[in-house]
């Protein structure tokens, strides 16, 4: 009778788990669409292009998230950081890698407050870690390397993804996945284009994808908020 | 180079003195940016130098487009990122160079040919009569600059040939104050597409031929028949001097004044004192000012802003065409110091304030342009003690254009200048009004080479510009 305990014990363990797991898969949905230029073109290719789109959504009813354990990664290397643009939830910590053979320098200003932040400057194989403890973007350069520039944008929430506008059709797609069910704000940022029609309100369905369609464009043809 | 340097030598060439700016040229083709934005002559051209709206547009947006980093090819070196522009006066403000060296290179050769037996030669050549070394291009948004150095072979109606070589230069900062390319500031050899009626400029006409209106300066007094030692009267024509600039454009407007000093070392209609010179450098502190403004009623707009679709460079299939009415002004108010030497050596130095005043219209509707102006001057005194009177002046001038193909485009210019001289002066002839009819064709063998034939004809004042009258220029250009 004993051996036969810890069998059924096993099994009902891991039919709950399963069933959790279900559970916890069907209690989320997915937002996907695509992303239209409306009456503006973009280059494409280059160290400094203009192609990333981060599409994020932002929960209307308040919640923590726990900020991910793996560190991201930005390197210097051939005088341009990689990756151009970066997105990354309130509290990643990324590692800020040199693989040049020059010294290069870390370089923060804030583009909400202005302020600036110098976080060091270090040689060839050697990183400095650092932790984004507030949301918004930051302009990251290098002080040694005035042309060099990123962009790394904090988000409150992990629902985010960069897109990738192509070259020759001039639009992208995009998708966020494992996104709770509710209501939220959907947002692009551009480095140098705006959402035409402003925030977007979306309702993540478990279970389901939600498709909205993103059209950005300039400043002057954007709603404003 | 042969140079000649004394006033006798100025006073006994006075009349021919005309010639030598007739076909003085400036370089404002710019092949650099076919390479720089991998395009065709004909985006910013209707056939070179002259420019349609686009490269209007290109031009005055300091050397740019909209969107500009999506037309180019080829990056331009980063002197800082945008982002320092926010952390300024803590950092150096950004801005770009060239990746490539921003040169151009343009070719004229000259052949004239004696229609009327006026000419002690039958036929001319001056192969090559021009070699203009261009640099321009913008450095990032807020700066841009131009540099030419142009080899000049003139032989002044049929007579000996001379040569030399000037330089000009400027750089300009973009977008000081206001919304953007409203305020923009020059400095170097200023007026260089200012000075003049912005509808009907040298730097941006189908002739081999500067404008009358333009070249003309006050008829200086002849040494050997006036008796006097020397004579240096105000040597000013509407041609690029150094000095200071601001100007700006709308989609609809467009302006350009200046701060310059006319009294330059080495007038545009004179032999040049030594064989290499800088355009328009003054002998003393600038104290002339200029204004230019003009209004564009249809067609694009001046500002190179995309008007059909999104994109300035797919406005109309013809690149020529923009159907459009301008309207334009022009003005000037200057001094110039006279100087006159007696026989006996006794120098008597004398202000004159001139003026000129202008207005132009153009009109462009399908393949035809047609155009007038009219500048009207005064000169208070420009014969010192030789006279107290003033003088007026008025320059007229009526042209046309028609693209056949658009390779193939003749023309035909009627101008004239009347001067209202004071009779009685010794070695000044009081009849120096002319008028003449330059008709011609342009002819677009590539993209980048322009055959010119072109016929002047004088209706009055032929011996005035001697040389001209009845005489047929071929002009050949290329430039890459």
């Amino acid at each position: 009778m004993r051996n036969l305990v810890y069998p059924l014990v096993v099994i009902a363990a891991a039919c709950g788990l399963i069933s959790a797991g279900f559970a916890q898969a069907a209690a989320t949905g997915s937002v996907a669409g695509s992303i239209e230029l409306h009456k503006a073109k973009v280059k494409t290719h280059g160290a400094k292009s203009f192609k990333d789109v981060v599409v994020y959504l932002e929960p209307l009813a308040p919640a923590d998230y726990p900020p991910p354990v793996e560190h991201a990664v930005m390197d210097q290397r051939g005088l341009v950081f990689i990756p151009h643009v970066m997105a990354i939830q309130v509290g990643t910590t990324v590692d800020f890698l040199n693989s040049d053979h020059d010294r290069h320098n870390v370089y923060f200003l804030y583009d909400k407050t202005g302020e600036t932040l110098d976080i060091g400057t270090w040689g060839p194989g050697q990183a400095v870690s650092y932790t984004f403890t507030e949301t918004g973007l930051v302009i990251t350069l290098c002080q040694l390397h005035l042309e060099m520039a990123a962009h790394i944008l904090v988000l409150a929430s992990p629902f985010f993804t960069v897109a990738e506008i192509e070259g020759e059709t001039q639009r992208a797609e995009y998708a966020i996945h494992s996104v709770p069910a509710g209501e939220y704000v959907l947002k692009a940022w551009h480095k140098k284009l705006k959402m035409k029609t402003g925030d977007l309100r979306t309702t993540v369905t478990a279970g389901r994808t939600t498709t909205v369609d993103v059209a950005i464009t300039r400043s002057k043809y954007a709603q404003q908020p | 180079m042969k140079t000649l340097k004394n006033g006798v030598g100025i006073g006994a060439f006075c009349t021919s003195m005309l010639i030598v700016l007739v076909l003085a040229s400036e370089g404002w083709t710019v092949p650099y940016f076919s390479r720089k934005y991998r395009t065709s002559c004909v985006t910013c051209h209707e056939a070179f130098p002259k420019r349609n709206a686009v490269g209007e547009g290109f031009r005055m947006r300091g050397f740019q487009f909209v969107d500009d980093d999506v037309y180019r090819k080829e990056e331009p070196v980063e002197m800082g990122d945008k982002a320092y522009e926010r952390l300024w006066p803590k950092a150096v403000w950004p801005s770009t160079i060239p990746s490539q060296i921003p040169l151009s290179l343009i070719g004229r050769f000259l052949g004239e040919v004696d229609l009327d037996g006026s000419r002690d030669e039958s036929m001319m050549f001056l192969l090559p009569e021009e070699i203009e070394l261009v640099a321009a291009d913008a450095m990032g948004e807020s700066l841009s600059f131009y540099g030419d150095v142009i080899y000049i072979s003139k032989d002044f109606g049929g007579n000996d040939v001379e040569s030399w070589i000037t330089a000009k230069a400027w750089l300009q900062f973009q977008n000081l104050l206001g919304p953007e390319n409203v305020l923009n500031l020059r400095v170097g050899t200023v007026g260089t597409q200012g000075m003049a009626l912005y509808t009907a400029r040298d730097a941006n006409n189908f002739t081999t031929h500067f404008y009358q209106y333009t070249t003309w300066a006050m008829p200086k007094v002849n040494l050997s028949q006036s008796g006097l030692a020397d004579f240096q009267g105000n040597p000013f024509t509407l041609q690029p001097l150094s000095g200071i600039e601001v100007n700006g454009v709308g989609k609809r407007w467009m302006y350009a004044g200046g701060w310059v000093s006319s009294q330059v070392k080495n007038p545009v209609n004179e032999f040049p004192e030594s064989d290499f010179y800088v355009v328009g450098v003054g002998e003393k502190s600038p104290q002339d000012l200029f204004l230019q403004c003009a209004y564009k009623i249809g067609g694009l707009p001046m500002d190179g802003s995309a008007a059909k679709g999104e994109s300035p460079l797919a406005a109309d299939p013809e690149f020529w065409r923009d159907d459009h009415l301008m309207l334009s002004l022009f003005g000037y108010r200057g001094t110039a110091d006279i100087e006159v030497e007696d026989a006996a050596g006794l120098t008597s130095t004398s202000a004159d304030d001139f003026w000129r005043l202008g207005a132009g219209v153009q009109a462009k509707y399908g393949d035809l342009t047609v155009g007038a102006g009219y500048m009207w001057g005064r000169n208070d005194n420009p014969y010192g003690v030789l006279s107290t009177n003033s003088v007026d002046s008025g320059a007229w001038l009526a042209e046309a254009y028609y693209f056949v193909y658009p390779w193939l485009i003749p023309y035909a210019r009627y101008e004239g200048l009347t001067l209202d001289l004071p009779s009685g002066v010794a070695g000044l002839d009081d009849d120096q009004d002319r008028a003449r009819i330059i008709v011609g064709g342009k002819a677009m063998i590539r993209a980048n080479i322009a055959l010119n034939v072109e016929g002047t004809f004088y209706t009055d004042g032929a011996e005035v510009e001697e040389g001209i009258d009845g005489t047929l220029f071929v002009l050949l250009s290329a430039a890459f």
